[in-house]
């Protein structure tokens, strides 16, 4: 089954209703097998009833907000969904060993085309001008300019260095936990190449999570809490020390230097100021799909960003109140499962470290809703939703291991 | 519950969504009205005028900025409109957002002192042309256009205008001249 995943993920993408049919007919013959139907649906009624409204939220939004982007992002999103509930009936252990080799190789892969796409903008990005000799081999701009972006492809990458960091922590054989610490090491070079600062970040937090959630499971929801009170000190720190200067938008590129990151996330914060405008017009519907473009209030320090940069504001835009309540109580929901059995499975363990790197990569980046660059933005921009922080939800509500066990 | 009644009742479900979506039109378009185009221009050209006026490095919703990195302190842009102020533009109905696309290029003079360390002002003006891309609806408009209503337009001669790119900048001051301060 687990081969064929992420074929059943990618009919969603293919802009055909009746393809991503499929992966949400597999999901319903996967829930049919079930043999006790009715205690597996009282067990995921919580992750059911939120990827319900999630959805449901979408239909309404595309209705009430017609829009030609619609479309494409609520077949991903019924995919996505399908994903989660077919991981959730599955095996915990088995499936978070499976997707976290997928996820590395995964990275690796996008993190390549990323560096294909723009070898420009990601040599530039790259701290201590590393990347000169790249951008040389690469010649210039690429066909996929902007559509992976050094920043989004991070994220991914932190979340998944994380969990196998987490993997390396948690009780195993020795030769095993150092090639799962070595994977970790490749990974976090990956994201630290990226010179993404917001990867980096997340990826502090989510290793911090792994580490106290190795000893005390609980307070893995405290680290998670913690990194985010020092988001919000350090973009309150960004708005106060930025003089008129810097309120001007940064080029792309920055040196990936403190007070470039620090002015990077004060131009972040005036990208928060300009959608909350935006969202405050329509806050129980929003403003609908693809409407970011035309809806988003220019601010003078960031006047027309390609997305809010915050992935609980694009989907409050794009949703509504509703799909913000679906993102932030699965989030909710996972990070408690993940503390409250991390103690007796490896696997919670790495699907906890991995929920708070996903969950810091949340509050600067767009990740449940990722933007497609487009050439003609003001048509709407293509959005569609991410499967890997479905892939987190999925697994979080698995059946887990029963008792101490040791990772093989 | 047996196992086809599940499958049934999912697949129902989504068919369901996906019929109800489709009537919805989830691809709209919006038809131009009529007579609101040859008026456009007049617009674009007012809306430039207004932006020309302005005394800020960045005016929201202007197709000009201005930035003076050796400056220490931040002073002001004195925009005002070139001859010609529009050096050309393109208009044509977008019915996928229901909205006049506007692309041309426009022409301002700038004069702007720059702040030495020690206090010390020099003034230098200077030309700047950039292109633009907006997009127009007539106020009186009161269709609903979905996703795709905006905020923040700048009003000229009965239409909001909402400026989209690019953001080009105009540099203090190597291609600049120094003005001698009266």
């Amino acid at each position: 089954m687990g081969l064929l995943l992420p074929f059943l993920v990618v009919l969603g993408y293919t802009g055909s209703a009746w393809l991503a049919a499929v992966p949400v007919s597999a999901a319903c013959v996967r829930l049919a097998q079930v043999p006790r139907l009715v205690v597996c649906l009282r067990r995921l009624r919580l992750l059911l009833l939120l990827l319900g409204l999630l959805l449901a939220s979408a239909l309404l939004s595309a209705l009430v907000h017609p829009s030609g982007q619609a479309a494409p992002l609520v077949e991903s999103l019924a995919a996505c969904c399908s994903l989660a509930v077919i991981l959730a009936l599955g095996p915990q252990s088995e499936l978070t060993r499976w997707c976290l080799q997928v996820g590395a190789v995964v990275v690796v892969l996008v993190m390549a085309l990323t560096a294909l796409s723009d070898p420009t903008l990601l040599a530039a990005k790259m701290p201590s001008g590393a990347g000169r000799a790249l951008a040389r081999l690469g010649g210039g701009v690429g066909p996929g300019r902007g559509v992976l972006h050094p920043n989004g492809t991070a994220a991914v990458a932190a979340m998944v260095a994380a969990g196998w960091f987490a993997a390396a922590v948690a009780p195993g054989t020795t030769p095993r936990r150092c090639v799962r610490l070595g994977v970790a090491v490749f990974l976090s070079g990956l994201v630290a190449a990226s010179g993404s600062r917001g990867g980096l970040m997340a990826l502090g937090a989510g290793v911090l999570a792994a580490l106290t959630g190795r000893r005390h499971p609980p307070l893995m929801g405290v680290v998670a809490a913690v990194c985010l009170a020092g988001l919000a000190a350090l973009a309150l720190a960004a708005l106060a020390t930025q003089g008129p200067r810097d309120r001007e938008p940064l080029q792309q590129g920055s040196p990936a230097s403190a007070h470039a990151g620090l002015v990077d996330l004060g131009w972040r914060t005036a990208a928060w100021e300009g959608t909350a405008a935006a969202i405050a017009e329509s806050p129980w519907l929003g403003r609908g799909i693809g409407s970011f473009p035309l809806a988003y209030s220019p601010v003078q320090a960031a006047e027309q960003p390609v997305n809010s940069h915050n992935t609980f504001l694009q989907v409050w835009l794009d949703l509504g109140l509703g799909g913000l309540v679906a993102v932030a109580g699965l989030i909710a929901q996972t990070l408690v499962i993940t503390g409250w059995r991390a103690a007796s499975s490896p696997a919670q363990l790495v699907l906890g470290a991995a929920c708070v790197a996903s969950l810091i990569s949340s509050m600067v980046e767009c990740v449940v809703l990722v933007t497609v660059a487009a050439p003609q933005p003001w048509l709407g921009t293509v959005e569609l939703a991410s499967p890997h922080d479905f892939v987190l939800w999925g697994l979080a509500a698995a059946v887990g291991d029963s008792g101490e066990v040791r990772w093989r | 519950m047996r196992p086809v009644v599940v499958v049934c009742l999912g697949l129902a479900l989504y068919a369901g969504a996906v019929a109800v979506f489709s009537l919805a039109d989830s691809a709209p378009a919006w038809p131009p009205e009529r007579g609101s185009g040859a008026r456009v221009v007049d617009a674009v050209v007012a809306w430039a005028e207004q932006c020309a006026r302005s005394r800020s490095a960045g005016p929201a919703n202007c197709p000009q900025r201005g930035s003076d990195p050796a400056g220490v302190r931040s002073t002001e842009f004195r925009w005002r409109a070139g001859r010609p102020l529009l050096l050309y533009a393109s208009v044509r109905w977008l019915e996928t957002i229901g909205a006049f696309e506007v692309r041309g290029a426009v022409n301002m003079d700038v004069e702007h002192d720059r702040v030495l360390p020690g206090g010390r002002s020099v003034r230098f003006a200077g030309n700047f042309e950039t292109p633009f891309v907006a997009v127009a609806r007539r106020t009186g408009d009161r269709r609903d256009f979905g996703a795709y209503r905006w905020t923040d337009a700048a009003p000229a001669l009965g239409f909001a205008i909402r400026y989209l790119g690019p953001w080009w900048s105009w540099q203090c001051c190597a291609t600049a001249k120094e003005v001698v301060i009266p």
